[in-house]
Order: structure tokens, then C-alpha cells, then sequence
């Protein structure tokens, strides 16, 4: 496993214009290392402030995505997790074309992704698949909860 | 990893086999004990089928697959499935895949049956 750069900062753009990112989390993964991964996301939601209950979700989402990169993509990922202004984006991508396009083909893991993500976004073509989910959560003191958005 | 630990115990009733199905740690897509163990007990077809999920800390969309196959085979056969007892992550991961309104979910393996 592979621990990110504490605090490291990104650019990202978005609909309303750049905004500053800070990357909480940043992994490599394989079916080995699943549970790993789940510890870390776990870890890294509840730095991020994300509520008890809402990280259970965004960890069962993470490694549904995770999953599939293993189960039906390359067999190994990577998973970046950022937050910008109150909300935490998951970004799960593998490397090369797999049996099948994963973040596309609609199954039971992905159900529960969309469930669980205020917004899903998907990309696929031969040089692999991202999936990129992005979770708010309900305001607590000095916090806002982003609107949910439609896909 | 929390390997997952899967033990079965049945009991002899006089309306049929009670069996109930212990599951400890996480149950993902690379645990290949459950998806064995539900075939095989299923087969049996016992009047109530329990699947005790007081240890269990994690469960992922391959293993609640396993368990909708064995539930539909149990249903098939005219035999009850029930989950127990389910800790309030995992219960949650049932509410947001919708399997508790699948299958039952009781507080406790001493529940009553439901006529």
C-alpha cells in the first residue's frame, strides 16, 4: 500500500469554475489488498469529516468500484479520494483494458454505488476506467451539504 | 484481512432441521467458503435457515449475491431464510442494496417464526 503526500493540493474543474482540492487519500489496490483498502478509505473519510454513518456508505461504494476494477477490469487500481468545499470525491481507475468495460455495464455493485454517491460519473475506453464518486453529507456546524445532482 | 469464519450448526425439531449459519469477519467477493456452504446447506433443504450476522463487519454486493441464490433455492423449496441480527453497518449495507426487503431480518435466532 502506498500512503499519499499529507495535505497534498489539486486543481479541479468543475461547472462552477476551478476550485482548490485536497487529496486525502491516495492508494493502489488489488484483490489481495480489498479489505486494506476498505481500513484505509474508512480512515481517510473520518479525517475528511465525514459523519460515522455516511462513511460506512462511501467505503461500501469505494470498494464496490475497487471490486469491479479487479473482478472485471485490469485486476489492480487506483483509488484517489479528495474533498472540495464539503463534499468527498472517490476516484477509482485501472490501468488497461480489462474483459469487460466495468464502470459501464450495469450489476448489483454499481446499484449500490449509485445509491449510496450523490453523483456517479463514468469513463471507459482502452486505456482503462474511472469511475469517479462524490459524496456529500448532512450540514453540521460550518458545513454545507452540496445539492444532489443529477448525472 | 479479517478472514471470514463460517460454522453451521442444525437442530432436530419436530416440524423439520433448524440450521443456522455463523458468519464472522467480511464477506467479499473473495470469499469463497460462503457461496460452498450456502449451496451445500440450502440442499438440504431445512424448514428455518438462519444466517447469524452478529460477527460479521462488512459485507460486499458478490456475497449478498450469494445469499439472494440461496434464499430464492430455500424459497423454491418451500423452506424459510432469515438474517440475524445484523450489526448497524452491515444493516445498513442491507437497507442501501434493499435485501431486507428481500428477505427477513430478525433482532435475534429465538424470534419468533412468522405464521
Amino acid at each position: 500500500m502506498t500512503f499519499p503526500a499529507p495535505g497534498r493540493r489539486v486543481r479541479v474543474i468543475g461547472a462552477g469554475g476551478d476550485s482548490e482540492a485536497r487529496i486525502v487519500c491516495d492508494e493502489r489496490f488489488d484483490a489481495a489488498t480489498l479489505s486494506l483498502l476498505r481500513q484505509r478509505v474508512a480512515a481517510c473519510a473520518a479525517d475528511a469529516g465525514v459523519p460515522v454513518d455516511r462513511a460506512v456508505e462511501v467505503t461500501l461504494a469505494v470498494h464496490e468500484l475497487a471490486a469491479n476494477a479487479v473482478r472485471h477490469g485490469a485486476g489492480s487500481g487506483r483509488l484517489v479520494m479528495y474533498t472540495s468545499e464539503g463534499s468527498l470525491s472517490c476516484q477509482v481507475s485501472d490501468a488497461g483494458p480489462g474483459a469487460h468495460p466495468w464502470p459501464v455495464q450495469e450489476g448489483h455493485g454499481l446499484w449500490i454505488v449509485h445509491a449510496a454517491a450523490d453523483k456517479v460519473t463514468a469513463s471507459s475506453g482502452p486505456d482503462g476506467s474511472q469511475v469517479t464518486a462524490v459524496f456529500g453529507w448532512p450540514a453540521g456546524p460550518g458545513r454545507d451539504r452540496p445539492g444532489r445532482e443529477a448525472t | 484481512m479479517t478472514e471470514l469464519s463460517v460454522s453451521v450448526s442444525t437442530e432436530e425439531g419436530a416440524d423439520g432441521t433448524r440450521t443456522v449459519l455463523r458468519l464472522v469477519g467480511e464477506a467479499d467477493l473473495t470469499t469463497r467458503a460462503l457461496a460452498e456452504v450456502l449451496t451445500a446447506e440450502a440442499a438440504k433443504k431445512p424448514r428455518l435457515f438462519l444466517v447469524d450476522m452478529s460477527g460479521l463487519t462488512f459485507i460486499d454486493s458478490a456475497a449478498l449475491h450469494e445469499i439472494v441464490r440461496a434464499h430464492r433455492k430455500l424459497s423454491a423449496d418451500g423452506c424459510l431464510m432469515a438474517l440475524v441480527s445484523p450489526s448497524p453497518i452491515v444493516t445498513r449495507i442491507l437497507q442501501l442494496s434493499g435485501l431486507d426487503q428481500v428477505i427477513q431480518v430478525r433482532a435475534s435466532a429465538e424470534d419468533e417464526d412468522p405464521r
